[in-house]
């Protein structure tokens, strides 16, 4: 998306605070032009500030104080900094479950993503039902997922554990046992989100690429393996760039399920650093130290994200780019 | 004429239960009817738990009712999901959006933190010029609503919890076990017993013999309690790991881990164990007093009259260095935020009065707390149940109540941390209760 | 960039055959995975039209020996004074308004971002994009604080209101990248034409921006349905709960003792996400389609 400079200069290139350096090089068109564009994007820019950058700055004052909505805020420093990194044994065992999470669901969530599209991209028969039946877990809310997933997962009368028990297999108590509710609920979250929207950007992406190029690699022999890895690969590289970065955040967030079916447990097995959050600010209302931990949260999405955009050039590859 | 005419109330008022209500009645019309007389009727917006109106409608539906009608105040409930109540509560109070009565319960020290605070209204003024003493209510179960010495709420119920049994006759006799006395049992004779009414593969048990819900926190601190500690120190800022607790989840890993007798959540199923219980899968259950109406409901009456297997509910197990029963306390307190103090005080009187306790003894089946509730219940003093609580109501004492007010998290720490021995992670030896008097006692240092 | 080397293709049956293996093989794939995504909702179907004591079978029956429908109408008139019904109703007025205000702002601050040029667009635009990485958990406690000081906590409003101001990042972006596929010329000669900025909108933008602006409204009508976090924090009383936080709350009733409820709950989930998959049905092409218009492929 980067922005070639191969046209007169413009407004839009100029930084924001020459609208006021006063020089007279706009003419009035422009002018008007550019007040214009203000006045149209005035509500996200509002709503900006209003219910973002407030707000994000709130919670910043709020991490330093000890607030909880009964009372004002009192300023206590970096207390709540120290408390999450040296004293709150809960902090690290819901990033350690968080991270955990993360790497059981993205990798397979994106190879499984991918392998959907590349079905999907196929000319058969009955393609907008496999579409719809792909698509429909994603549709679902969560809770309802969660709902229905419970039931699937019931030890002893559910259906997973009779289908196991029919070849043998004595099936575990899935979402109340320690080992395997983490487990549990990637099944539900990769139910939910294979066919989802990654999937969607993958197929867009697949879709794009030219037939022309696979057409060259047949007329060169190339096996269906080879064509996969040098042509199919490289040109969906910034679909996958994109899945990986908004997977990792959504993944750090994962709340509603856990919320809905174990509340964290059994034994913290699936305390998530949201489910700490909210519990810290929504359940014991100690609201400065959960601005704490959101900031803590934040940060590390950043880096990570910043990261990931450096890492970009290593193996993301734009046509076209210069 | 006036003879003729009083005299009809006279009979009127003797035919009725409620006789004990006129003495403190009439302060309460004349007010209330002075301030109903300026235009529209006075509503009052009580807070409750959801499914209270379906579960438990002489509290929530007809004790309203004749309320409105002495008094012309209205009752409008507004129901919150019981896992959510008090997150809600502290919001609305926090929005100023509260209502003017509030279901509170003190199982996590949430009473104790709304009076902190100052979300509950104190009512020793109206008491007083009401003419209402405590000693309308029993000890243990009064003293649980009395904070440094100012009254929050009264009682609808202040009860033991989690101190009662229900044995399956039928499947002790199987076991050639004699039905055990109302009171007298012991802890060594559960585990005996147990292992003798447990049928089938230890892993995959078809009969379990014994059940407690380890994960109650009503259930933890009566175990505690039994077993000669107590649940918090005195000022509330440790747990530490007395005999109490090392008898209490000892016991109970070894129930669940050693002798396999007790059925984990997972075991349990969808239908609880009430639906095992009915089904002859449990032999010995533990639970609150609630549980009588559904198993009367699941399974039939105790005597078997209706099919089903014969069954009784005895008093469960007090060691020898028992510290009294743990007063679960639950009031629906007026709240500061009213704008009509002295009707939600008379409301709150109205959910704890003879009255109300005629109404919820004879349709749930359990008691209020209140001193001379058997004469005051009709009756429903004649089953056998209603006279088990009693005597264990009298052994009630109030929850000790930790100095940061974070009870949900206190029960959180205990009950995931048990889950490690419960499900066979770890053993319950000292390493691990110390760990857990650790995390208890830096969480109970936190700042308010 | 990485080129292909040429190669000889060597011990290759003939490429008719392979083609039919092929084929079969991805037909073979494509069914057992739409299977696997199918058979919840199977199951979640059939179970919910089962007895209660059907529950506890084991093992369990795939069908209901009766379909009991009566249990869909029970959770729509649940009793306990709140209904599936008020749930649905409370939805459907917090999802249509949030939609319409999605939209139509979203549309208005697109066309902005495409279509005009002022000091510093690239820089706010850039700001929109990050956006779309904050996690809400940063926001959210503040704005607990902010709803309550207007008031608006227990209402509908902390749900409806900001989506008045822009609607969300995707929403925009989305809009925008359509926007700026249509020909500047069009706009151009409007112009010299003497028509206004808005009159161009009107007229010439809106006419073609259909499938954009049905696509943003089917992603916004599912995410608006679906949310559970804001609902939850900013929500109260249960008679206004949305689906959602509805069909939770249903999970934490008690049901009648001994006997499980799943059945009614799988008819609550079903009712829960019917609706979705209706639209879903309705508008099927314009979501890859919508995807394919973001550009996101280059």
């Amino acid at each position: 998306m980067a922005t070639s400079a191969s046209h007169a200069p413009v407004a839009a290139d100029r930084p924001i605070w020459s609208f006021w350096s006063g020089r007279p090089s706009m003419s009035r068109m422009q002018r008007l032009e550019a007040f214009q564009g203000y006045l149209l994007i005035s509500p996200w820019l509002i709503g900006f500030f209003v219910f973002i950058l407030g707000p994000m700055l709130a919670s910043f004052y709020y991490s330093f104080t000890l607030y909880n909505v009964q009372t004002v805020p009192r300023f206590v420093g970096l207390y709540h900094y120290i408390y999450a990194f040296t004293s709150d044994n809960l902090f690290w065992v819901s990033v350690k479950r968080t991270l955990m999470w993360s790497a059981m669901t993205v990798p397979l969530g994106i190879v499984g993503a991918l392998f959907a599209a590349i079905l999907l991209n196929n000319k058969l028969k009955g393609m907008a039902f496999y579409r719809t039946s792909f698509f429909l877990p994603h549709l679902t809310p969560v809770v309802a997922a969660s709902i229905l997933w419970m039931w699937i997962l019931q030890p002893d009368i559910g259906i997973l554990n009779s289908l196991l028990d029919g070849v043998g297999i004595r099936g575990p108590k899935w979402l109340q046992s320690i080992q395997w509710a983490m487990p549990a609920l990637a099944m539900i979250s990769l139910w939910t989100g294979i066919g989802g929207n990654k999937m969607l950007i993958f197929l867009a992406g697949l879709q794009a690429i030219p037939d022309t190029l696979y057409e060259a690699a047949d007329i060169d022999g190339a096996s269906r393996w080879q064509k996969f890895v040098n042509i199919t690969l490289p040109m969906i590289s910034p679909a996958m760039f994109f899945n990986l970065i908004l997977g990792v955040i959504a993944s750090f967030q994962v709340f509603g399920m856990a919320f809905v079916t174990t509340k964290g447990g059994p034994a913290y097995a699936t305390y998530f650093y949201a489910l700490h959050l909210y519990q810290q600010a929504f359940v014991s209302f100690d609201m400065g130290y959960g601005s704490a931990l959101a900031w803590i949260f934040f940060v590390a999405v950043l880096a990570l994200t910043l990261l990931q955009l450096w890492l970009q050039k290593r193996w993301v590859y734009y046509e076209g780019a210069v | 004429m006036t003879a003729v005419a009083s005299a009809s109330v006279l009979l009127a008022a003797c035919a009725a239960p409620a006789a004990p209500q006129a003495a403190g009645g009439t302060g309460a019309e004349s007010s209330s009817a002075a301030s109903s007389s300026s235009q529209e009727p006075i509503v009052l917006r009580l807070h409750m738990r959801a499914g209270g109106e379906t579960s438990e409608p002489a509290i929530y539906v007809t004790r309203p009712a004749e309320f409105t009608e002495e008094t012309g105040v209205q009752v409008q409930l507004e129901p919150i999901p019981g896992g959510e109540f008090w997150a809600k509560i502290e919001t609305m109070a926090a929005s100023n959006t509260l209502g003017d009565n509030m279901f509170t319960d003190n199982k996590n020290w949430q009473h104790n933190r709304a009076v902190h605070f100052g979300i509950l209204q104190n009512i020793e003024e109206y008491m007083a010029s009401d003419g209402i003493s405590h000693d309308e209510w029993q000890p243990g179960v009064i003293g649980a609503c009395i904070i440094d010495g100012k009254t929050y709420g009264l009682p609808k119920t202040g009860h033991p919890a989690h101190a009662y049994v229900w044995i399956n006759h039928h499947l002790f006799e199987e076991a050639g076990i004699p039905i055990p006395d109302t009171y007298g049992s012991t802890w060594d004779q559960y585990r005996e017993w147990a292992n003798l009414l447990s049928q089938g593969d230890p892993d995959r048990r078809e009969v379990y013999g014994f059940h407690m819900p380890t994960n109650n926190i009503q259930m933890i601190v009566n175990g505690i309690r039994t077993f000669g500690g107590w649940e918090l120190n005195e000022d509330g800022t440790e747990s530490p790991a007395d005999d109490g607790w090392r008898g209490f989840i000892s016991t109970a890993t070894d129930f669940y881990q050693v002798d396999k007798v007790m059925p984990t959540a997972a075991d349990i199923g969808s239908a609880g164990t009430v639906g095992l219980f009915a089904a002859e899968k449990l032999a010995m259950m533990v639970s609150s007093r609630g549980t009588n109406k559904s198993v009367r409901q699941a399974v039939g009456p105790e005597d078997g009259s209706t099919g089903a297997f014969q069954w009784s509910t005895i008093g469960l197990a007090e060691g020898p260095d028992f510290n009294g029963w743990g007063a679960s306390l639950n009031t629906h307190a007026g709240t500061s935020q009213s704008p009509h103090k002295y009707e939600s005080f008379r409301l709150t009187y109205a959910l704890s009065d003879a009255r109300f306790a005629y109404l919820n003894a004879n349709e749930a089946g359990y008691l209020v707390g209140r001193t001379h509730e058997l004469d005051e219940i009709g009756p429903a003093a004649e089953d056998p149940f209603i006279k088990l609580q009693f005597d264990e109501y009298a052994r009630g004492v109030p929850y000790r109540i930790g100095a940061n007010y974070r009870g949900l998290e206190w029960e959180q720490i205990i009950t995931n941390t048990t889950d490690l021995v419960y499900l066979g992670e770890r053993a319950a030896d000292d390493a691990f209760f110390g760990e857990l008097e650790g995390t208890i006692k830096d969480l109970l240092a936190r700042p308010i | 960039m990485t080129t292909v080397t040429r190669s000889l293709s060597t011990n290759q049956p003939a490429p008719a055959a392979r083609k039919w293996v092929g084929r079969a093989g991805m037909y073979l794939l494509t069914i057992a995975l739409s299977a696997m995504f199918l058979f919840p909702f199977f199951w979640t179907v059939s179970t919910s039209l089962k007895k209660a004591v059907e529950l506890i079978a084991y093992p369990p029956t795939l069908l209901p020996q009766q379909l009991m429908w009566e249990n869909y109408t029970r959770i729509w008139n649940v009793g306990m004074s709140i209904s599936f019904a008020q749930f649905f109703l409370n939805s459907t007025i917090v999802t249509g308004l949030a939609l319409i205000g999605q939209v139509l702002t979203a549309f208005l601050v697109a066309y902005g971002f495409a279509r005009f040029r002022f000091p510093g667009r690239n820089f706010l635009f850039a700001l929109l994009l990050s956006t779309m990485i904050l996690p809400p958990h940063v926001t959210i406690i503040p704005l607990f604080v902010l709803f309550r000081q207007f008031h608006w906590i227990d209402t509908f409003l902390p749900l409806i209101v900001p989506s008045f101001f822009g609607g969300g990042a995707f929403t925009i972006f989305l809009i925008r990248q359509f926007i700026m596929t249509l020909p500047r010329e069009l706009d151009e000669a409007a112009l010299i034409d003497g028509a206004s900025r808005i009159s161009i909108l009107w007229h010439i933008i809106l006419p073609n921006a259909g499938p954009v602006l049905a696509t943003a409204a089917i992603f916004g009508f599912i995410g608006h349905w679906n949310q559970f976090l804001e609902p939850l924090i900013f929500l109260n009383s249960a008679r206004k709960y949305t689906v959602p936080l509805g069909l939770w709350f249903l999970r934490q009733q008690e049901g009648v003792a001994g006997l499980p409820e799943d059945n009614l709950l799988m008819a609550a989930s079903v009712l829960a996400t019917l609706p979705i998959v209706i639209v879903f049905f309705i508008a099927q092409k314009y979501f890859v389609q919508g995807i394919a218009m973001s550009g996101l492929k280059g």
